[in-house]
């Protein structure tokens, strides 16, 4: 036997893939069509994601653990993308939509709290059935309910939620009762367990970090891979090498330049993100010495940037837990999707600024 | 008169506009300006510095989607009022607040400045701070105002300078107003040779005071500018030219005018709504048509005045200004940078200058 084989894993890694990991467009036909037919080559991921999941896969002392709403058929390109990436991908989970639709359970298909939290303790078991009973960071986007499931993940296995109002919780999320027994059965058989350190939540679309206030504490909006890569490093979970790889394939692929760098970082330490000593060094130490130099982030620009930083928030604790109205929350998460859908319908016909900039060919 | 692009506007390369804002300025401030710079990151339309408080800038964009990547807090200096309405404890933040940003565009991290700070006070640090072009006397603030639509233009609008409310004193000035307004009018609206007019008591070339007197003379003989003479303050609506040159002080008082006679038309309007019911009806009918003319007549909505012959760009926004004018800022200064406004304004004036 290795030694390889021999380690145990210190942490898992709990990643969404659309919206969090992939660039999906769920609202237009085009979109849908394209997240089904794209092959892995082409599929688009979010600035810096690639880099970070690809930097925190390659070591030996984490698992990475992928559960999705994106249908089982689509298995085989997502693996190919993940290989094609140089990612290293323990175990995937995959929406059954054809089961859904041969029982004729059409709320199956748009509810995401019973199926993601079954799967999310499903891939718990298998965790614990290999004696890897470690601490998770999980990683979710603001489009759907993933802060409110990992949230509930959380208390589910840490047994601070009764079997009672879990039942009634999925019942208003929409489960069919035997979808809810399934999640029952998953929890009797797991330990008391308290494993998630840190929820990240990407901020892909239009959504204030205050959204985030009603979780009191237990999520870390970021806007960026950039952003969660600093928290990371400064909770000791991740090193220079990550906060590289992400700032080169920022800059190197999708053009972000020095202010978007210098930006990140700044807005990263304003809201407790990280330490001011932490940016700073990112800033003068690391940032002038990779890729984003051909960005323009000079030593002279990074001394600009670090003099310029302002008051910093103290850094957000980890490991408050304070028990969340799940039921409110619930309702909240679903009005904020309406509301959502509404203000990107009536901005399709209000000419912003991108019409504007799109409008005038001679800009 | 039929659009056509420049050689200048063709020459200048795409990049992304840096616009640095003022958030101690306007009595919507700092909720309007950060509104828009928020929504201005989250559009990817331009790269967003928003000077002023970082703390309490902090606070209001918690509330609101942004994007970091394109939306950085420069430290002020100076902290926010804390009682609203408070005018003269802004423009004393400002005053420490505003040399700051006009430091970011002298060091070249911005291409705009956009402030909804007093004008005097804007006038008064920019000249302390900022370089004009040279051969420029001073600079001079340019409003757009609404005239009757005229064939072949897609906007009825002219453009008034100088409306800074500084007395204008000599026809050297007047005359660079002149060449600086039809470069705005080439570079921003399109027009191959737009009309120029002076704006005077007659249409004669003996009517008004000695300053535009001799300014009408100069201006007839420049080469390269379609004068078209003087009009009075009774045509300027009438959209008889292009763009419109006055003193300082006259040019601050008819813009101040029409605003107050916009306000006013819209006061009217609701009154009738409120008195008779038949009066109701008829605006319900006229609704799409009173909806286009409180569009062009909304100044609060405007995206600012430049001020022109500055080697900087700089838009002086509206008091009042609300979000919809800060965005309207936004569009207006990515519009004046990729359009190279400033190379064509220093082009013209050292033409007016001749070979050296």
């Amino acid at each position: 036997m290795s030694g390889a084989e021999q380690h145990l894993p210190e942490v898992v890694y709990r990643w969404d893939l659309d919206k969090t990991y992939l660039h999906t467009d769920f609202s237009t036909v085009r979109g849908l069509v394209e997240a089904a037919v794209e092959s892995a080559q082409r599929r688009r991921t979010i600035p810096g994601m690639r880099a970070l999941l690809s930097a925190l896969s390659q070591t030996f002392d984490a698992r990475v653990v992928v559960v999705s709403g994106s249908p089982t058929l689509l298995r085989q390109r997502i693996l190919a993308m993940f290989a094609l990436h140089g990612i290293r991908c323990d175990r995937l989970v995959l929406k059954d939509f054809g089961a859904a639709l041969r029982r004729g359970r059409v709320r199956s298909l748009s509810a995401q709290v019973p199926y993601k939290l079954k799967a999310h303790l499903d891939t718990r078991l298998w965790l614990a059935a290999r004696g890897e009973d470690v601490g998770e960071i999980c990683f979710g986007d603001d489009a759907e309910v993933d802060a409110l499931v990992y949230c509930l993940y959380a208390d589910v296995c840490a047994r601070r939620v009764a079997p009672a109002r879990l039942a009634r919780l999925l019942e208003q999320c929409g489960a069919y009762p035997d979808e809810v027994a399934a999640v029952m059965e998953r929890v009797t058989l797991m330990h008391e367990h308290d494993p998630v350190r840190r929820i990240f939540i990407h901020l892909e679309g239009s959504s204030p970090p205050s959204r985030y206030g009603a979780y009191r504490g237990r999520v870390t909006a970021t806007f960026n891979a950039f952003q969660i890569a600093l928290n990371l490093a400064a909770e000791g979970l991740a090193d220079e090498r990550v906060l590289t790889a992400v700032a080169e394939e920022l800059v190197q692929e999708h053009r972000v330049t020095a202010d978007g760098l210098a930006g990140s970082l700044e807005d990263a330490a304003r809201r407790g993100l990280c330490d001011l000593e932490l940016a700073r060094r990112t800033a003068i130490d690391l940032l002038p010495r990779t890729a984003a130099l051909d960005a323009g982030f000079t030593a002279l620009y990074a001394d600009r940037v670090v003099r310029r930083m302002g008051p910093v928030s103290p850094p957000v604790p980890v490991g408050a837990v304070l028990p969340l109205p799940y039921e409110n929350l619930f309702e909240a998460e679903r009005a904020f999707g309406k509301a959502r859908r509404l203000a990107l319908k009536t901005a399709q016909r209000i000419p912003g600024l991108s019409e504007f900039l799109g409008a005038d060919e001679d800009l | 008169m039929r659009r056509k692009r420049t050689a200048e506007q063709q020459a200048v390369p795409h990049s992304r506009t840096t616009i640095v804002f003022d958030s101690y300025g306007g009595l919507q401030a700092p909720g309007a300006i950060v509104r828009a710079a928020a929504r201005a990151s989250r559009e990817g339309a331009a790269q967003v510095l928003l000077v002023g408080d970082v703390a309490a800038l902090q606070d209001q964009l918690g509330l609101m989607p942004y994007d970091p990547m394109r939306l950085r807090l420069i430290p002020g200096g100076a902290a926010f009022p804390r009682r609203p309405g408070d005018t003269l404890a802004q423009a004393q933040a400002a005053r420490v607040g505003l040399p700051v940003a006009l430091q970011l565009l002298v060091e070249g991290e911005a291409h705009a400045l956009v402030t909804a700070s007093p004008a005097d006070l804007v006038r008064e640090l920019v000249m302390k701070h900022l370089p004009l072009v040279p051969g420029c006397v001073a600079p001079a603030a340019a409003a757009v105002v609404p005239t009757m639509p005229r064939s072949g233009q897609d906007e009825p609008l002219a453009l008034l300078l100088d409306v800074s409310g500084q007395r204008t004193v000599s026809a050297d000035e007047l005359v660079q107003f002149a060449v600086l307004g039809a470069a705005y009018a080439r570079a921003i609206s399109g027009l191959a040779e737009p009309s120029v007019a002076l704006l005077s008591t007659g249409p004669g070339p003996q009517d008004g005071p000695p300053e535009v007197v001799e300014a009408h003379q100069r201006l007839r003989g420049l080469p390269g500018l379609r004068f078209v003479g003087n009009i009075r303050a009774t045509e300027l609506s009438r959209g008889l030219a292009d763009v419109v040159v006055t003193d300082g002080l006259v040019g601050h008082t008819v813009h101040g005018l029409l605003e107050g006679l916009a306000d006013m038309t819209v006061e009217a309007a609701r009154y009738a709504w409120k008195t008779k019911m038949t009066w109701r009806v008829g605006l319900r009918l006229l609704s799409q048509g009173v909806g286009m003319l409180r569009k062009v007549s909304e100044f609060k909505d405007y995206g600012g005045a430049p001020l022109l012959g500055l080697q900087h760009l700089v838009l002086v926004a509206n008091p009042d200004a609300g979000e919809m004018a800060f965005e309207n800022a936004v569009k207006l200064a990515i519009t004046c940078h990729r359009k190279g406004l400033l190379a064509e304004t220093s082009r013209s004036l050292a033409a007016l200058r001749g070979p050296v």
